[in-house]
């Protein structure tokens, strides 16, 4: 027999899927046929590796993994075999000029490391982005531009362990931006963490609890609703996976990732409310109260999990 | 959206609320019908329609169990291997009546189980099975080797036959092999009945 719930839940993957292989990175844009094909070959792969449905939140963050990461080899496949670093660059992205050659900027010579002329145009595409951060951030002038050159360093500096340099992890340019965002982002705490004990004087700009501590990382981003940092859901998913059970991802998948239904939706919703354990005959505010439990414990669970 | 949560809850709320990324200019493509028929097919297949059955009583329950055909095949078995089998295969009795001092069974006396050609495994779980008297059952590779001057039962897997030989050789019946092999121990019992 036919679930309409669940053709409407392949139908949201569907939906879901399709926005990444369109847009798989900020900045990176795929034509609407492509993005179509990946799409389906993304789901029906995905399909694959299941015997019987699992929950949607499963469903999807493995269906938008698998997209992105074929949106994107596509992408850097295409731009290395034209030779064009600008192939599927959308042509709104306003925060920088052009794209480099990513394929020159991994480029490592045996003796003299990254050495690529293409690294002489980088600096001019990272430094607004980071000066802009590192302003709001209360490092300005000289400090700023101090900060500025670490980060290029850090960029190529081979990681402990695995000896693997930062500028390796990319596989399209435009992820360099959320990659150097973090790093701006670190560095500007170290900053102001050696500046306090040289010093040894209270901050006189915005202090290092309100970067390390404030939970929503409010001072770290110029927009919010387009940060590149930010997680998607298949790494928010991928993150906190053991840590939450099935139905609390269910709930959150609902409520807050796909937004399909509403808290009044679920009280409604006695075969729900039975698989989050509420008994049947308890009143509406009762069950609101249940969900309303559940809902934070599991939002609890993701914060304390996530690593931003 | 839960407006009551905790203001230290909010950032990871609002961080679910935007992490499908979806853009709001990108109208996405419908889904292809053969792709959802596909999901449908493989995560929706029908379970196959329960079968109610009625509850019986233990009495029908025995009814039914001593109608079954198996059930009169397993009884004749358990006679003949019962009464028949040891009345045949048993040493004569001796003065002393102790067991365990008999003198050998005469050849002609006993019924033989032949096995020509017949698999190692079936060999091994016929005589596992408990059914027959282990030293009766012979495990050989051809029909002429088979041949015996006692009664016997001949179980050909070439020719895929059940034979029951009497001592004088007159062939009693021949029966095609089951093609269960779990019902190969009652074919040869119905087989030795009929000698």
């Amino acid at each position: 027999m036919e679930d309409p719930i669940r053709k409407e839940q392949f139908q949201r993957c569907w939906n879901a899927c399709w926005h990444r292989a369109r847009r798989p990175v900020e900045g990176v844009l795929v034509a609407e046929n492509q993005a179509n094909a990946i799409t389906e070959r993304a789901i029906r792969n995905v399909s694959l590796d299941f015997k019987n449905f699992p929950t949607e939140a499963e469903f999807t963050a493995r269906a938008l993994e698998e997209t992105a990461t074929a949106t994107r080899d596509l992408v850097a496949r295409e731009r290395s075999a034209a030779k064009e670093p600008n192939l599927h660059h959308d042509p709104d992205d306003r925060r920088y000029s052009h794209n480099l050659d990513l394929d020159r900027l991994q480029r490592r010579h045996p003796d003299n490391g990254f050495s690529d002329p293409e690294w002489n145009q980088l600096p001019a595409i990272l430094r607004p982005l980071a000066l802009a951060t590192l302003t709001r951030k209360g490092i300005k002038g000289a400090d700023a531009e101090d900060v500025f050159s670490d980060t290029l360093a850090e960029l190529v500096r081979e990681r402990e362990g695995n000896g693997h340099s930062p500028i390796l992890d990319p596989t399209v340019f435009e992820e360099i931006i959320p990659l150097h965002a973090r790093i701006v982002s670190f560095r500007s705490v170290d900053w102001y963490r050696r500046r306090g004990a040289l010093k040894n004087q209270p901050n006189t700009g915005d202090s290092l609890e309100a970067l390390t501590d404030n939970p929503d990382h409010a001072m770290q981003f110029e927009d919010h609703s387009a940060d590149p940092t930010l997680p998607t859901f298949e790494r928010i998913y991928k993150e906190c996976r053991e840590a939450l059970s099935q139905t609390e991802w269910e709930l959150i998948f609902i409520l807050y990732v796909n937004q399909s239904a509403t808290i009044q939706d679920l009280i409604g919703d006695d075969a729900f409310c039975a698989k989050l354990g509420i008994k049947p005959n308890v009143s509406g505010s009762t069950r609101r109260r249940a969900i309303a439990e559940q809902v934070e414990e599991a939002l609890e669970k993701i914060r304390e999990n996530l690593i931003l | 959206m839960n407006s009551d949560l905790p203001s230290h809850l909010h950032s990871t709320r609002d961080l679910l609320m935007g992490s499908l990324r979806l853009h709001p200019e990108d109208q996405p493509s419908a889904m292809p019908a053969d792709l959802l028929a596909d999901l449908t097919d493989r995560f929706e297949a029908p379970a196959p329609a329960a079968v109610r059955t009625p509850s019986l009583s233990w009495f029908a329950k025995i009814q039914s169990f001593v109608a079954r055909p198996a059930f009169g095949v397993a009884a004749l078995a358990v006679v003949i291997l019962g009464l028949a089998l040891p009345s045949m295969m048993a040493p004569a009795p001796v003065a002393t009546g102790f067991r365990g001092a008999a003198t050998a069974v005469a050849p002609s006396e006993s019924v033989r189980i032949l096995l020509v050609q017949a698999p190692a495994d079936i060999v091994s779980s016929l005589e596992n099975s408990g059914d027959f008297e282990t030293a009766a059952i012979s495990a050989v590779s051809s029909l002429p080797a088979a041949d015996s001057s006692s009664a016997r039962v001949i179980v050909n897997f070439e020719t895929s036959e059940i034979s029951a030989i009497s001592a004088d050789g007159t062939v009693i019946s021949t029966d095609a092999l089951p093609a269960d092999p779990v019902a190969l121990s009652a074919a040869i019992a119905t087989a030795v009945s009929r000698l």
